[in-house]
């Protein structure tokens, strides 16, 4: 290649250049594909005729320190995601997850807080055919949960309301119409474990262990700043649900009862005795 | 002095980068003994963000100026600008009334995607054009002067036709923007391409330097790498203390964003600083080698997902 001025007589285009340094640079385990379909620079140039090597750094290796630090970052950003699912497989598995999902979705935002908004979602769909144990299930379940708990920390929550007073539970439940609303922090989630144990193992220090399999439900949600997973009945998870999907406090009663299959009344006098606790945690607000 | 240099903008003293492992420090300490003059926050780790580092960065900002610094602006890339993106900077400025906004002299990705990298220009005739360009937008975007950094960097190109220095000169000349001079990625650099860091130092233009960074880097025997996970290296004082005498008193940034330590040993660190500023060398060691896994930029610098 000339060593005219990039996007001058003669030299490669600016975009040209930087598409095939990415390229390079993101190509995760160090190596130069001579490949056509990297651009045109990829199939005619070495390192060494775009890159000038100088002292005891030859151009390639001056490259690899890019295409190394790419990966160990964004991995390591990844694990700051994921801390419990990374300490439950192990440094060898979690590598080969992290390394997988990166090489497969590369980040395309601004921000690194997007850059596990699809792991959960992609170890799904990548478990192998083969892989039908009870635990199998575990990884991608628990990245849903870490996922949860991250974005939870970052939306908004109630804590810059002004404070009203406690809610009336009895009124709130008498009267027709009343409604409550779910702050954009609060998430819910249907698991195929109860990871309650590991999260508190991973909070207190200790290796946190795979849980059995247990189907469970979990609400997520922020008070005053600190992030809670909460594991919920059948019924009030549904209640939940049918109150972030817009229903009013009576009618989400009934959408609970018909879902866990309890007597309305009966659910009408749970959710009496739970609405304080529910507000408490930051389920929900007047 | 106040209206030709800096930009006209003020000389904040020293300050730290807005950091987790200092949030509950801070919110237990009064503010009159946070023993900073600013804080410097990374802007991607507070936009959108409207959970506990939110709340610490309202609290800090009623207390203490804030400059943003970014990662992502990639003014170097031939990708167009992102505009949702240069939006949100301009609303995360008004809400924390930003002193100013700074981010790097780089490109971070092209086709959509993002390295999260801070990777290298071409030092040509073409990308000084580009750039000049894309700094005049985004500065009529966000109705202030961009201030940007000159980056650690690990390689140079073969189409280089002009040194870094003189590629920043131009720039501020032909745009108006403001320098963000990390005397730490001189020193770097100068090691890792074997260029002289007190003569990059001098052929800046003073005038347009609004702020200096200090840093530590890591030594991987070939080359430095700008690690932020020590202290300021002994090479770097001499080439801070000739920065600030040219240009008469400038806000200078500690980073320290791996292996951070507690508060108080980080202002220990910043008032070295002041040393060096008055002509006393502060005691310090070389680059130390590299910890296994060590990299440029690293996470602390961008990710923040501390909860209360």
């Amino acid at each position: 290649m000339p060593d005219s001025g990039v996007g001058g007589e003669g030299g490669p285009a600016l975009a040209e250049l930087q598409r095939w340094l990415q390229a390079r640079v993101t190509a995760g385990v160090w190596d130069l594909p001579e490949d056509p379909a990297d651009g045109p620079l990829a199939a005619e140039v070495v390192a060494g005729e775009v890159v000038a090597g100088s002292g005891a750094l030859s151009p390639r290796a001056r490259l690899a320190i890019y295409a190394k630090s790419y990966v160990l970052r964004l991995a390591e950003c990844l694990r700051a995601e994921f801390p419990v699912l990374a300490a439950m497989i192990g440094d060898e598995v979690w590598g080969l997850f992290a390394g997988a999902y990166l090489g497969a979705r590369p980040s395309r935002s601004t921000t690194l807080y997007d850059l596990g908004a699809g792991f959960a979602d992609y170890l799904a769909a990548t478990r192998p055919p083969g892989a039908a144990g009870p635990l199998a299930a575990l990884p991608a379940d628990l990245a849903r949960l870490e996922r949860a708990i991250a974005e939870c920390g970052r939306a908004e929550g109630l804590e810059g309301a002004p404070p009203g007073p406690p809610l009336d539970a009895p009124t709130l439940i008498l009267q027709p119409g009343a409604r409550l609303r779910t702050p954009a922090t609060l998430q819910l989630l249907e698991l195929g474990f109860d990871f309650s144990e590991a999260l508190a193992a991973h909070r207190a220090g200790d290796h946190p262990a795979p849980p059995p399999p247990r189907p469970t439900l979990v609400a997520v949600a922020r008070r005053r700043y600190a992030v809670r997973a909460h594991p919920l009945e059948p019924w009030a998870f549904a209640w939940l649900r049918a109150v972030q999907a817009g229903a009013d406090v009576q009618g989400a009663s009934a959408a609970a009862a018909q879902a866990s299959g309890r007597p309305a009344g009966e659910v009408l006098a749970s959710l009496l005795f739970w609405l304080p606790t529910a507000a408490d945690a930051g389920f929900v607000a007047a | 002095m106040a209206d030709t240099y800096r930009l006209g903008l003020p000389d904040l003293g020293d300050g730290v980068g807005l950091r987790d492992v200092h949030f509950a420090h801070l919110l237990a300490t009064p503010p009159d003994q946070w023993g900073v003059g600013w804080f410097e926050i990374i802007s991607e780790n507070f936009i959108g963000h409207h959970g506990y580092a939110a709340h610490v960065l309202e609290v800090v900002a009623a207390h203490r100026p804030i400059v943003m610094h970014g990662v992502s602006l990639s003014i170097g890339s031939t990708d167009p600008l992102d505009r949702a993106y240069l939006r949100s900077l301009r609303e995360l400025a008004a809400r924390v009334r930003a002193v100013w906004v700074s981010d790097h002299l780089c490109w971070t990705g092209v086709g959509g995607v993002n390295t999260h990298d801070l990777l290298p220009m071409p030092l040509t005739e073409a990308a000084l054009a580009h750039v000049a360009d894309r700094v005049r937008a985004v500065q009529d975007w966000l109705g202030r002067p961009l201030v940007l950094e000159n980056p650690s960097s690990y390689l140079q190109f073969r189409a280089d036709q002009m040194p870094e220095w003189e590629f920043l000169a131009r720039l501020t000349g032909l745009t108006g923007c403001g320098l963000l001079l990390d005397v730490n990625n001189v020193y770097v650099s100068a090691v890792n391409h074997g260029f002289d860091a007190a003569a990059y130092i001098a052929a800046l233009p003073p005038e347009a330097i609004v702020q200096m960074h200090l840093a530590g880097a890591s030594d991987c025997g070939a080359h430095l790498i700008d690690t932020h996970d020590h202290p300021v290296a002994e090479p770097v004082w001499p080439l801070y203390a000739q920065a600030q005498g040219r240009c008469a008193g400038v806000s200078t940034l500690l980073e320290w964003d791996a292996r951070i330590p507690p508060y108080e040993e980080l202002l220990a660190e910043l008032a070295k600083a002041r040393l060096a500023r008055a002509g006393a060398m502060p005691q310090a060691g070389a680059a130390p080698a590299a910890e296994a896994g060590a990299i440029p930029t690293p996470i602390d610098h961008q990710l923040s997902l501390a909860d209360a």
